[in-house]
C-alpha cells in the first residue's frame, strides 16, 4: 500500500515538476519576445523635401556639401541645372570629398574616386553615387530625401 | 534524501556539473517560518528591483536626457517603439510597487523589531536603501520632462533647501544649478541611472552579505511550523514573485498612466498637480503648514521635525528597550499618521 | 615702463582736439554769415536750405516759448523738444521762418517772413520745402525717403487740399504737427498700429464725410473681417488701410485695379484667376475681380460654401440661371466636399489613434500633405476648371487614404499586442497555480514525513 502510494506520489511530483518548468519556460518566452522586439528601433519617418538654401548661393560651377536629413549630401550647379549626390561611397559608406583640384569626389578611405555627374571612375566602389532628387522653389533649392 | 526534489531528466546534466545537490542540501538545513507574510516581503522587494533595472535599461536606449528631447524621446517609446508602451508602463508601475513593498518590508521590521542585535546594519542598510529608492523615486518621476515632471523637480529640490544644514547644498545639488532648468533633467538623469543603482548595489550586496551571515531569527512563537528554506520555502517565495509580476502586467496592461503634456515654464504650475503616492504625506503637510511656527518658517519646522523623526528612526536598534513594545506602537501610529495624512491630501 | 599704446596716444589727442574745438563753435555761432538769401522769400522758405545754417542753433523761439504761461503758446515748444524735428539746425524757424537770433518780440518779424499759422494749403509746400529736397534730407537723415510731397499733390487728398477744400488732410493732419514722431514710432499715428484708428477718423464720421460721395462703414467691415481679425491678433502681416489703398498717393482702387491691390499678397490666386473665364467676363461688365465675389472691406474667411449652388454660394449671385455655370459650381462644389470629408476623417483617425496613445509613424507627415494640396485647392479654386481642381483634390484624397492606412496598421498592430498580453498574462496565471500546487504538494510530504 505504501509501496502504491509512494507512486503515485512520484508521478504527481513529476507531473509538477513538469508543469512549473514548462509553465515558467513559456512565461519567460512570453516575456522575452516583446523584449527582443523591443530592442529593433522603430522604422524612421517619411521625409519630404529640405530646403538646402537660396539658388543663388549655388553659383554656377560651384560644388556645396549639404546636410539633408541628418545626411550630406554634394550639390551641384553647372551651367544648365543643378543636381544632387548623396555623399556617402557606395563602397563602405565613407562621407566622400569634393576635389576642387580634380574636379571629382574622392572617398579618403579606400581610394574610391567618382566623376561629377556620380559615376564609379576608380577603385572599389560598385555603383555610382546615389542621385538625389532636386526642386527649385521660388528660388529655394529643395533636395529629396531619396532619389 | 540528499536532493528530495530535484527534477531528475532535464536539468540532471546541468545540476551534476554545477555540484547543485550539495548546495540543496546546504540550503535545506536553513529553516523558516511557514506562515507569515512578512517573509516574503524582502524577496519580493529584490524582484521588483531586478525588473527596474531590466525595463530601466530597456528604456535607456530610447530615451533622450536633454530637455528639448526627453517627452518626446518618451512619447516616442510610448506611441512608436514595438512593445514600448509595455516597457513604460511596467517600469513607471514596478516604481510605485517597489517603493510600496519597501515601506512594507520596512514597517514589518519595525513591528516584529527585527533589528535588533545583531542585525543593527541589517536596519541600517535598509534604511539607506530606503533613502536611495526614494532618491531613485524623485529623479525618475523628474525625467518625462512633463508639466507633472517639471512641477515635481520644483517643489522638491525646494523643499530639500530647509533639510537643516545641508539644506542649501542639498537643494543646488538636486536642481543642478540654481534654477529647474535643463541641467536639472541631465542632473536627474545621471543620477537615476548611474549614480542611484550604483549605491544601490553597493548597499544592497552588504544588505545581502548580511543576511547569509546571520540569518533571521523565526519569530518566537512556540508552536510555529517551520519548513526548510530550500525546497518548501523558495517554491512559496516562487508564488510570492509570479503573483507580483502578475500584478505589474496586469496594471501596466490595463490602467493607462498617460504622459500629460510637455514641461512648459510659461505655464503655471497645474492645480491639480499631485505628486506621486508616496509623497502624499508631505504635500498634506505643506497645503496645511501656517506660515510659522514657534518663529521659524512654516516648511522649515516641517522639514525640520521630519529630519529628527528620520534620524530616530535611523537610530531605532540603539534606542530600543528589550522587552518594551514601544517600537512597535510608534511603527503603527507612524503607518496611520501617514495614511490619514495621504487620505488628506487626496480630498 | 613700456611706451603708452599708440592707441591711447589717438584717444588722448581726439578728446583735446574737442576740447579746442568747442569753444572755438561757440565763437562762430554769434557771427553767422548773415545768409540774406534766407529772408524774404516766403514762398520758396529756406532757399539754401542745403547747407543747414548754423544760425538755427541758438533757437531762441523755443527757449523763449517755453516760458510763455499761455498754454496755447508754450505747449508746441515743450512738444518740439521731443519731435522728430528736434534738431536745432531745423528748428521753429525751419516752418515758422522769422529771426531766432533776436530775443525780443522782434523776432516775429513779418520781414522776415514770420507765419504763426500756415493754411491748409501752405503745408504741404512746407513740408515738401524740405522732404522734396533730397540733398537736404540725405544730410539730416540718409535713410529717409524724399518725394511724399509729390505723390501727396497726386491723391485725391493732396488734389482736394490744393483746391482748398476745407476738410481734406495735409501732412500734419496724419503725422502731427509739433510733436511729429517718425512713423516707425507707435506713438506716430501713421504707425502700422495705429493708422487704421487715423483714417476712421474722418472716414467713418458721418458728418466729416457728409460733402462727399463716400461711405463710413470700412472700419468697421474691416474690423469684422479675417483682415481686420488677424489684425487684431497681432499677425504682422495683416493688411490695414494703407497696405491697399497706399498712404501719401492714396487712391481707391477700381474694378480695373482692385486685383491687384489684392494680388501684391494673394499672388497665386490673382494669376489662377486671370485664366479663368472670370477675369474677361469680369472686365468686360466692368466687375470689380476679386471684390465681386469676396468684398473687399468685409473680406470674410473664404470657404467652400462661397461655391456651389446653394444659398450662401457667391456663384449664385450672378449665375442662378444660367445652366453650364451652375453644374461647373456644383461639380467644383462636389469635389471640394469631397475632398473636406475625406481630410477631415483622415485627421480624425489620426485624433484618435493619439487619444487611444498610439503615435503613428509617418501620420504627422501624410497630415501636412493634406494640409499642403488643402491650402493648393483654395488657390486653384479660382482657375474654375474642374480639372485642376480635380488633380490637386486627387492629391489630398492620397494622402488622406495614406493616413488612413497608417492609423489602420498601427490599430491592427496595436490590437495583435493585446493578444499577445493576454496570452501573458495566461501563462503567467497557470505558473501561479503550478508553483501553488507544487508548494501544497510539498507541504504534504513534509507533513507525511513528519509524522
Amino acid at each position: 500500500m505504501s509501496s502504491r502510494d509512494d507512486k503515485g506520489g512520484v508521478a504527481r511530483r513529476n507531473f509538477l515538476n513538469l508543469a512549473v518548468g514548462g509553465s515558467a519556460a513559456a512565461f519567460a518566452v512570453a516575456g522575452t519576445y516583446p523584449v527582443v522586439r523591443y530592442l529593433e528601433p522603430p522604422p524612421g519617418r517619411a521625409r519630404s523635401a529640405s530646403r538646402v538654401g537660396k539658388i543663388e548661393e549655388f553659383p554656377v560651377g560651384s560644388v556645396r556639401t549639404v546636410v539633408v536629413d541628418d545626411r550630406p549630401v554634394h550639390v551641384i550647379r553647372t551651367a544648365d541645372e543643378v543636381r544632387a549626390f548623396s555623399a556617402i561611397c557606395t563602397h563602405l559608406q565613407c562621407v566622400v570629398a569634393y576635389s576642387a583640384e580634380h574636379k571629382q569626389f574622392e572617398c579618403p578611405c579606400h581610394g574610391g574616386v567618382y566623376a561629377l555627374d556620380g559615376r564609379n571612375l576608380e577603385g572599389p566602389p560598385p555603383r555610382p553615387l546615389e542621385e538625389l532628387t532636386v526642386t527649385i522653389d521660388e528660388g529655394y533649392v529643395l533636395v529629396s530625401a531619396s532619389g | 534524501m540528499t536532493a528530495p526534489d530535484l527534477p531528475s531528466k532535464p536539468g540532471g546534466w546541468l545540476a551534476e556539473r554545477l555540484g547543485w545537490a550539495s548546495i540543496a542540501s546546504r540550503l535545506g538545513g536553513y529553516s523558516m517560518s511557514r506562515r507569515g507574510f512578512a517573509f516574503y516581503l524582502g524577496g519580493i522587494t529584490l524582484f521588483l528591483l531586478v525588473v527596474q533595472v531590466a525595463s530601466g535599461i530597456l528604456l535607456t536606449l530610447y530615451y533622450q536626457p536633454d530637455a528639448a528631447y526627453a517627452h518626446g524621446s518618451v512619447e516616442r517609446i510610448v506611441g512608436e517603439v514595438a512593445y514600448g508602451d509595455l516597457v513604460h508602463a511596467v517600469h513607471s508601475w514596478t516604481a510605485d510597487l517597489f517603493v510600496a513593498s519597501l515601506f512594507l518590508h520596512l514597517f514589518t521590521v519595525m513591528i516584529r523589531r527585527s533589528f535588533r542585535s545583531p542585525h543593527e546594519l541589517s536596519w541600517l542598510t535598509g534604511v539607506a536603501l530606503l533613502a536611495l529608492g526614494v532618491g531613485q523615486a524623485f529623479t525618475g518621476a523628474v525625467l518625462p520632462w512633463s508639466e507633472r515632471a517639471y512641477t515635481h523637480a520644483r517643489i522638491g529640490s525646494e523643499l530639500a533647501r530647509y533639510v537643516p544644514l545641508v539644506g542649501g547644498w542639498l537643494h543646488r545639488f538636486m536642481r543642478g544649478g540654481e534654477d529647474v532648468t535643463s541641467s536639472t533633467l541631465a542632473h536627474a538623469f545621471g543620477f537615476h541611472v548611474a549614480v542611484l543603482p550604483a549605491a544601490v548595489a553597493l548597499v544592497l550586496s552588504g544588505h545581502l552579505f548580511l543576511l547569509t551571515r546571520r540569518p533571521v531569527q523565526r519569530p518566537p512563537q512556540p508552536n510555529a511550523e517551520s519548513i526548510p528554506l530550500y525546497p518548501d520555502f523558495f517554491v512559496r517565495q516562487g508564488v510570492a514573485l509570479t503573483g507580483a509580476m502578475v500584478i505589474v502586467l496586469t496594471l501596466a496592461i490595463f490602467v493607462d498612466r498617460p504622459l500629460g503634456p510637455v514641461a512648459d515654464p510659461r505655464v503655471s504650475s497645474a492645480p491639480d498637480a499631485q505628486p506621486p503616492w508616496y509623497f502624499l504625506p508631505v504635500h498634506a503637510i505643506v497645503r496645511a503648514a501656517p506660515k510659522e511656527l514657534l518663529g521659524i518658517e512654516g516648511p522649515r519646522f516641517l522639514v525640520g521635525a521630519a529630519c529628527v523623526m528620520g534620524l530616530a528612526f535611523v537610530a531605532l536598534p540603539f534606542l530600543d528597550r528589550r522587552g518594551s513594545r514601544v517600537t512597535a506602537w510608534a511603527a503603527w501610529v507612524l503607518l496611520v499618521t501617514l495614511l490619514l495624512l495621504s487620505l488628506r491630501a487626496l480630498s | 615702463m613700456r611706451s603708452p599704446s599708440p592707441l591711447l596716444l589717438a584717444v588722448f589727442a581726439g578728446l583735446l582736439a574737442l576740447l579746442g574745438a568747442v569753444p572755438a563753435a561757440r565763437a562762430v555761432v554769434p557771427a553767422p554769415s548773415a545768409a540774406p538769401s534766407t529772408n524774404g522769400a516766403a514762398s520758396v522758405p529756406l532757399a539754401s536750405r542745403s547747407l543747414p545754417s548754423p544760425m538755427n542753433a541758438t533757437n531762441t523761439c523755443a527757449s523763449c516759448h517755453a516760458t510763455l504761461t499761455d498754454t496755447k503758446l508754450r505747449t508746441p515748444a515743450k512738444e518740439y523738444a521731443h519731435s522728430a524735428h528736434r534738431d536745432d539746425r531745423i528748428g521753429c524757424v525751419g516752418c515758422h521762418h522769422g529771426d531766432p537770433r533776436d530775443p525780443t518780440v522782434g523776432a516775429h518779424a513779418k520781414s522776415m517772413g514770420f507765419e504763426p499759422h500756415p493754411t491748409h494749403v501752405e503745408v504741404p509746400q512746407i513740408c515738401g520745402g524740405c522732404h522734396s529736397d533730397a540733398a537736404f534730407i540725405r544730410r539730416l537723415n540718409g535713410r529717409l525717403p524724399v518725394g511724399q510731397a509729390a505723390l501727396f499733390t497726386l491723391s485725391l487728398h493732396g488734389k482736394l487740399t490744393a483746391a482748398g477744400d476745407g476738410v481734406a488732410p495735409d501732412c500734419s493732419t496724419c503725422h502731427g504737427k509739433h510733436d511729429i514722431q517718425p512713423p516707425s514710432s507707435p506713438l506716430s499715428p501713421v504707425n502700422r498700429t495705429n493708422v487704421a484708428k487715423l483714417c476712421s477718423g474722418c472716414h467713418a464720421d458721418k458728418q466729416k464725410m457728409a460733402g462727399y460721395d463716400i461711405r463710413t462703414d470700412q472700419f468697421e467691415k474691416w474690423k469684422k473681417s479675417v483682415h481686420g481679425q488677424a489684425f487684431a491678433a497681432g499677425n504682422p502681416n495683416a493688411p490695414t488701410c494703407t497696405s491697399c489703398h497706399g498712404a501719401h498717393a492714396s487712391t481707391p482702387p477700381d474694378a480695373a485695379s482692385v486685383a491687384h491691390a489684392c494680388g501684391r499678397c494673394h499672388e497665386t490666386e490673382m494669376q489662377l484667376f486671370e485664366q479663368s473665364p472670370h477675369s474677361q467676363g469680369f472686365r468686360r461688365r466692368g466687375l470689380a475681380a476679386c471684390v465681386a465675389c469676396h468684398s473687399n472691406h468685409d473680406v470674410a474667411r473664404a470657404s467652400a460654401i462661397m461655391v456651389g449652388t446653394g444659398p450662401d454660394a457667391t456663384c449664385m449671385k450672378c449665375h442662378n440661371n444660367d445652366e453650364k455655370p451652375r453644374r461647373v459650381a456644383d461639380e467644383i462644389s462636389n469635389l471640394l466636399r469631397g475632398a473636406r470629408e475625406r481630410a477631415a476623417d483622415a485627421r480624425a483617425a489620426v485624433a484618435r489613434a493619439t487619444t487611444a496613445g498610439l503615435r503613428v509613424s509617418g501620420a504627422p507627415y501624410s497630415l501636412d500633405q493634406v494640409a499642403t494640396a488643402e491650402t493648393k485647392v483654395r488657390s486653384v479654386v479660382h482657375t474654375l476648371d474642374p480639372a485642376r481642381v480635380q488633380a490637386v483634390v486627387s492629391d489630398i484624397e492620397s494622402a488622406a487614404d495614406e493616413t488612413q492606412r497608417l492609423v489602420q496598421s498601427a490599430e491592427r498592430n496595436r490590437r495583435l499586442e493585446r493578444r499577445g498580453y493576454y496570452a501573458a498574462l495566461g501563462l503567467g496565471a497557470l505558473l501561479l497555480l503550478a508553483l501553488s500546487l507544487k508548494a501544497m504538494d510539498l507541504d504534504r510530504r513534509r507533513r507525511q514525513g513528519g509524522s
